[in-house]
């Protein structure tokens, strides 16, 4: 295992500490009659990578969805108990502007989904819901958010071509650069490596290493290498529960739960 | 969130204040705001919602007004509720008598009326008091139309066809105005006949030869361009104006075979404008059935006919059901290829009746509901005498047809709900 | 089943051939041929629609180019650059009392009384120029007259001797038939027979031997009896005699002397237009000696006079025209066609010349069409864009079904409630008070274009809403996704992201919506009015609310009283064959649409 463990990770925080910057408590999730997360509390820090590690239908990725509260678009889905505060604010209250809410945290999917638009456009989308139409306002953003993830030098030729003809690892990176440019403070990523093959992948890997110097990231993925090659803290679910949430160094060399320690070490998953 | 917001933030500094205030809750990072964006949001839902409802309205205010009117026609107040007579009878002329002292009163008020009318109009502006008299004056007049027409449906007198015939001697022109409105009196019996005898022949037709043809094109023939260009063809063909096929059955049909204006003209005629659509639809639920199926059944060693009688038409079937009574409510309700092929204006001879040989049931004509509403509504006049059978025939039919319709549709949504692979 | 039954047996397995059931096949390949030949069969049958109507339409062509040669040669074509003439005159006589109307209300706005007025109006001065102007025409009208009887009698003349001469082939056919021995009278034929006896007899009152031998024949035909030699000849020399008769009926025309008797005097027609043209400019010399008193009327009676000189112009160039027509011009074959693609005219049954023209019928399908998509595009993709992504999902598991209920509905219960309903509506709406400033409102006609049109539009809305639905359904849930998590809102990334992808479904959706309406019939024939004019579209808004007609409601008009094989009903398959093409187009349009989208995607 070629683990490169960050070395700044702190001790774990207690709940109350002003990093936080995502606190969940006792939540309770389910889909129609089927529960599919338990109580779970969690504190998420500020300009940190957190990975969500945990085998297929833990809830990992619902827990995710939850942080942005896509989770509306499903008719069943609901929360039965139990809070998310971002930035102290608890974002399933009902004075919560949803729109707002996304538009501070943003997403990346598993499938990279870039609109059937030009590079540029797309890129362009998230200023241009908000009204922006000033054309050199436009033309910098997108600049500086290819550049961001690290996709500039590839593309800056084509920018008027169609985000599809781009290979899939840029694609990925494009739905990065787009997540930018609404300027979120936090991203998540729901298994953004898993349709890309391994070149791709650490590029990826390189520009969620660079991007945490000014955005919280919250990763979920499947491939443990990967939470450990690029997490600070990385949290293990399991059947709908929150196994043990630690440093990443600690959760693979050190791990409290046996089950954790069946699942790093690859006996079950 | 980045500076935007906060410039936001500051100019909208009275608003939130106020916010603040009207609703007593803190603002934060997230809570909602007032913006322009969202008016205009808001409007567009509203306007997206009063077109989806306008269309509702309008199709609904057809439904009802026929549905109101037209069940005049064919319901009673009295038990057993459904008017027989008017379901099975022949349609007839419908003769009538209205008393003509009343009806000469009448005219004079409504000329009356008419000329007060035009007095209004020609006054002057300023002439304020003269056209209130004219108008209480109308009104007078109005009301006292209203009580005579009461008595004049107290007084008047209808009859059928055959009814008039029977009489032992007929009202006094001296005191009655007679009146006569063809195809008003009477039932709609031979053409509710025509109809079912149309739709089934013509589906049982073209069911049988679309699902083999279907059964052909799915499973047994090789893919190609020539398969491809046969499967558009038949595609392209479902969107051919129904007109063109009607004229087509009666250049070829009707005259060309001699077959003359019948029901087997007819049959052939509907069968083929409903061919297209029965082929297209059955095979696209054939080909839906997963492979694994067919590969399954062959592996075990059956025939290739036995695997499509076993794993194929089997699970295809309700599909193609469901697509074909789809394709019944569309050649039911088509007017156009029947007009010249199979339907008369009026028959008063039910389809078995007086038949020589066996062979004249199918090459006669026969009366069609569809055809009846058209020449009901384009030849006669529209009036209190004729609504009842116009409304009624309309209704019928729209009852016959939508019953095929919303099985169709709610056998659809069944069948996707059982059938999902 | 027990268990040891389940082992395989020991045998060697057989891969033969399956056994053989008819014919050398087995039963595989019979049930395959079976299913070949109904698909062959239905295939066939779809594809001899297309080969029919071309086979009957096609005939149209040479016998419309027959027609028109013959109104050529007969000069009625002649007549009709005459007419011309005298259809510019009528025009500016209506002018002029439109004028004449014009100054009667003014006097009346200025309140005079009816006699007053009508002593106005017919003042010697008026009268002079009012009525004088429409006597001017007289001498042209009745030259013109003159003409055109000469030529419809020509031209009549030629149609009897066609099918004089036809009915001469039938008679030389049966004589030949019957000069065979093995001839045997079939019950027509002996009808026929009988008949011509009595008409024999006739004819030979006094010949009293005749008269009882015909009799006696009658009767012994009567009974039954089979031709003898005897009966034979009298038959054969009654087909004769009737062969002889006919054939002196047939006076053959040379149209090259008989063509003079309708285009001679030239002279004398020039003549009288001169006349005619100084007529009128003394009639016009008077009309200064009106005082209308009206800036108006004043303006009017100007451009009166400004018309009459471009009247007076054309005239030095239509008599060009005639000295120059020459009746032998060639109509080559696309002539025809030409003439009924691009014919401002349906005129058929005329005591003239019957006019095919599709521009009429054409363009009033199209005006009905675009009305009817107008209505239908907002309300059926708004219904769509609604259903698919605002409403609730109670909200869309009741409007579905309820849309595509619509589409179920019979077209002709639609063109009823037309013509019961609808129609009634719009004219009393249109005479309400508070809409009197629309420029063409009261209407006149309540079966209009505008009738038919948004009714039409009822029957689109079902076809454009559930494809158009289906195609906004078919966008990637993951696109929404995407925009929705930047924090677009809902009507934002309906707009700039769902509707863009699903626009090529949209627009297929559209096309077919099209295709539906332009090839409905009971719908226009119910509502459109049924009347064969071009729209005016100097009318402004004005021109939907004409009654037109269509080329599917000509068919279904006139598919009933044609003759079978005549010029009419072939015209009526050339329209067919039109809407037919229409429709492909639009078809495999819609198609093209969507899959060049699909390509562009991948």
């Amino acid at each position: 295992m070629n683990v490169n463990f960050q070395t700044d990770s702190k001790k774990s925080d207690t709940p109350s500490t002003p990093k936080a910057v995502i606190q969940a408590r006792d939540l309770d999730f389910s889909y129609g009659d089927s529960q599919a997360l338990f109580n779970i509390n969690m504190d998420i820090h500020k300009k940190e990578v957190t990975a969500f590690i945990g085998p297929s239908g833990c809830g990992k990725s619902t827990f995710l969805r939850c942080f942005n509260r896509m989770n509306d678009l499903i008719e069943i889905a609901k929360i039965k108990s139990g809070t998310i505060k971002i930035s102290d604010v608890d974002i399933y209250d009902k004075n919560v502007d949803v729109i707002e809410l996304r538009k501070h945290v943003g997403m990346v999917f598993q499938k990279s989904n870039p609109f059937p638009k030009s590079i540029y456009e797309n890129i362009a989308y998230g200023m241009r819901i908000q009204g922006i139409k000033n054309k050199k306002e436009l033309d910098e953003t997108v600049e500086t958010c290819l550049k961001g993830a690290a996709l500039w030098d590839e593309v800056k030729d084509r920018l008027n071509q169609s985000a599809l003809g781009l290979s899939g690892g840029q694609q990925q990176r494009l739905c990065i650069a787009r997540a930018l440019a609404v300027k979120p403070k936090i991203i998540l990523m729901d298994e953004p490596c898993s349709a890309l093959d391994p070149v791709a992948t650490a590029k990826v890997e390189e520009l969620i290493h660079k991007l945490k110097k000014q955005y919280t990231i919250v990763v979920v993925t499947h491939n443990m290498q990967q939470a450990a090659r690029v997490s600070d803290r990385t949290a293990f679910f399991y059947l709908g529960r929150l196994v043990e949430y630690g440093p990443t160094e600690q959760i693979f060399m050190n791990p409290e739960n046996p089950k954790t320690e069946a699942y790093v070490s690859g006996r079950f998953g | 969130m980045g500076r935007k917001e906060i410039q936001q933030n500051g100019k909208l500094e009275p608003f939130n204040l106020m916010q603040k205030n009207s609703h007593k809750e803190p603002t934060h990072l997230f809570s909602k705001r007032f913006s322009k964006k969202k008016v205009l949001e808001e409007s567009v839902t509203y306007l997206l919602r009063t077109l989806t409802y306008l269309v509702i309205v309008l199709a609904g205010y057809l439904f009802l007004d026929i549905a109101y009117k037209g069940s005049k026609a064919i319901f009673k107040t009295e038990a057993p509720f459904i008017n027989t007579q008017f379901l099975t009878e022949k349609p007839q002329t419908l003769h009538v008598f209205e008393p003509l002292e009343i009806d000469k009163k009448l005219s004079k008020i409504r000329s009356e009326v008419l000329s007060l009318n035009i007095k209004t109009k020609s006054l002057s502006s300023a002439n304020t008091e003269q056209a209130k008299e004219y108008s209480t004056t109308i009104k007078a007049h109005n009301n006292e139309i209203k009580r005579l027409d009461i008595l004049r449906k107290k007084d008047r007198l209808t009859f059928s066809d055959t009814e008039y015939r029977a009489l032992e001697f007929t009202p006094s022109l001296d005191e009655f105005k007679y009146n006569t409105y063809a195809y008003s009196g009477g039932g709609i019996g031979p053409a509710i006949i025509g109809t079912t005898l149309l739709v089934f022949g013509s589906i049982l037709i073209a069911l049988t030869m679309g699902v083999l043809c279907a059964i052909y094109l799915s499973e047994y023939s090789k893919p190609g361009r020539s398969l491809q260009a046969i499967r558009l063809s038949i595609l392209n063909l479902s969107g051919v104006p129904s007109i063109v096929f009607g004229l087509f059955g009666f250049g070829l049909f009707v005259l060309y075979l001699d077959w003359g204006v019948s029901l087997i003209a007819g049959w052939f005629t509907l069968a083929l404008m409903a061919l297209p659509v029965i082929i297209t639809a059955s095979e696209e639920s054939m080909r839906a059935i997963p492979k694994g199926f067919r590969e399954g059944s062959l592996a075990l060693g059956a025939s290739k006919w036995t695997c499509i009688r076993t794993n194929v038409l089997p699970y295809a079937l309700p599909g193609i059901l469901t697509s074909s009574i789809m394709g019944i409510a569309r050649v039911a309700g088509e007017t156009a290829p029947i007009m010249f092929t199979a339907a008369y204006a009026l028959r008063d001879r039910l389809p078995w009746e007086g038949l020589e040989n066996t062979t004249d049931f199918f090459f006669q004509g026969v009366m069609a509901l569809p055809y009846h509403i058209y020449v009901v509504s384009s030849k006669i006049p529209q009036n209190e005498y004729t609504q009842n059978m116009q409304y009624g025939t309309a209704l019928v039919f729209l009852l016959i047809v939508g019953s095929f319709a919303l099985s169709s549709i709610i056998l659809r949504a069944k069948v996707r709900k059982k059938y999902d692979w | 089943m027990k268990p040891e039954n389940l082992q395989p047996k020991d045998t060697i397995p057989k891969f033969s051939k399956r056994r053989v059931v008819l014919w050398g096949k087995d039963s595989d390949s019979i049930i395959k041929g079976f299913f070949g030949c109904t698909a062959t069969v239905a295939i066939v049958v779809l594809f001899l629609i297309t080969l029919f109507l071309i086979k009957e339409g096609a005939g149209f062509v040479g016998q419309y180019q027959k027609s028109l040669k013959l109104y050529r040669l007969s000069g009625l074509e002649y007549v009709e650059i005459l007419k011309e003439r005298r259809a510019d005159h009528t025009a500016l006589t209506q002018y002029l009392n439109g004028i004449k109307g014009e100054w009667i209300k003014s006097l009346k706005d200025e309140g005079l009384t009816q006699k007053d007025i009508s002593k106005t109006v017919m003042s010697k001065e008026a009268k002079a120029v009012f009525i004088g102007y429409l006597r001017t025409s007289s001498d042209l009208r009745r030259f013109i007259k003159e003409k055109m009887d000469t030529a419809i009698e020509i031209r009549d003349q030629e149609i009897t001797n066609i099918n004089l001469k036809e009915s001469l082939d039938n008679y030389a056919e049966k004589i030949s038939l019957v000069g065979n021995y093995s001839f045997k009278l079939s019950p027509e034929d002996r009808a026929e027979f009988i008949l011509k006896l009595k008409e024999d007899s006739q004819k030979h009152t006094f010949d009293k031997e005749k008269l009882s031998s015909n009799r006696q024949l009658i009767e012994s035909l009567q009974d039954g009896i089979p031709l003898n030699t005897q009966s034979r000849e009298i038959y054969l020399s009654l087909l004769k005699n009737e062969y002889l008769s006919t054939e002196k009926l047939i006076q053959p025309i040379d149209f090259a002397t008989s063509i003079l008797k309708v285009t001679n005097e030239k002279e004398r027609y020039f003549s009288i237009l001169e006349k005619t043209q100084s007529d009128m400019e003394a009639v016009l010399d008077k009309a200064d000696l009106i005082e209308f008193n009206n800036s108006d009327l004043d303006k009017r009676r100007e451009r009166f006079k400004e018309l009459n000189t471009i009247f007076f112009n054309k005239l030095s160039e239509h008599k060009l025209i005639i000295e120059n027509w020459d009746p032998n011009k060639l109509v080559p074959f696309w002539e025809s066609l030409g003439s009924f693609l691009t014919g401002k005219e349906w005129i058929t049954a005329s005591d003239q010349q019957d006019w095919y023209g599709l521009i009429p019928l054409l363009s009033g399908s199209l005006i009905i069409s675009c009305l009817a998509l107008f209505i239908a595009i907002p309300l059926g993709v708004g219904a769509a864009i609604y259903t698919n992504q605002i409403s609730t999902s109670l909200e869309k598991n009741l409007i579905k079904p309820y849309i595509e209920f619509i589409s179920a509905v019979p077209s002709v219960v639609i063109g009823f409630f037309g013509v019961v309903v609808l129609g009634e509506a719009i004219r009393l709406m249109s005479q309400l008070g508070f809409l009197s400033w629309v420029p063409f409102f009261p209407i006149q006609e309540r079966l209009n274009t505008f009738t038919a049109g948004s009714l039409l539009a009822l029957m689109a809305i079902p076809t454009i809403y559930t494809l158009a639905e289906d195609a906004i359904n078919n966008v990637p849930n993951h696109l929404k996704e995407a925009s929705l998590a930047m924090g677009a809102t809902p009507l934002q990334t309906t707009f700039k992201v769902i509707v863009p992808s699903a626009l090529s479904g949209i627009i297929s959706a559209i096309m077919l919506g099209f295709g539906r309406v332009i090839g409905e019939t009971m719908v226009v024939l119910l509502c459109a009015g049924n009347r064969i004019k071009i729209p005016e579209l100097s009318d402004g808004l004005g021109v939907f609310f004409q009654p037109v007609h269509t080329m599917t409601g000509i068919i279904a008009q006139e598919m009933g009283e044609v003759v079978n094989g005549s010029l009419h009903y072939r015209a009526l398959f050339m329209v067919g064959i039109v809407l037919f093409i229409a429709s492909l187009i639009i078809n495999l349009g819609a198609q093209w649409v969507v899959k060049k989208y699909n390509k562009m995607e991948s």
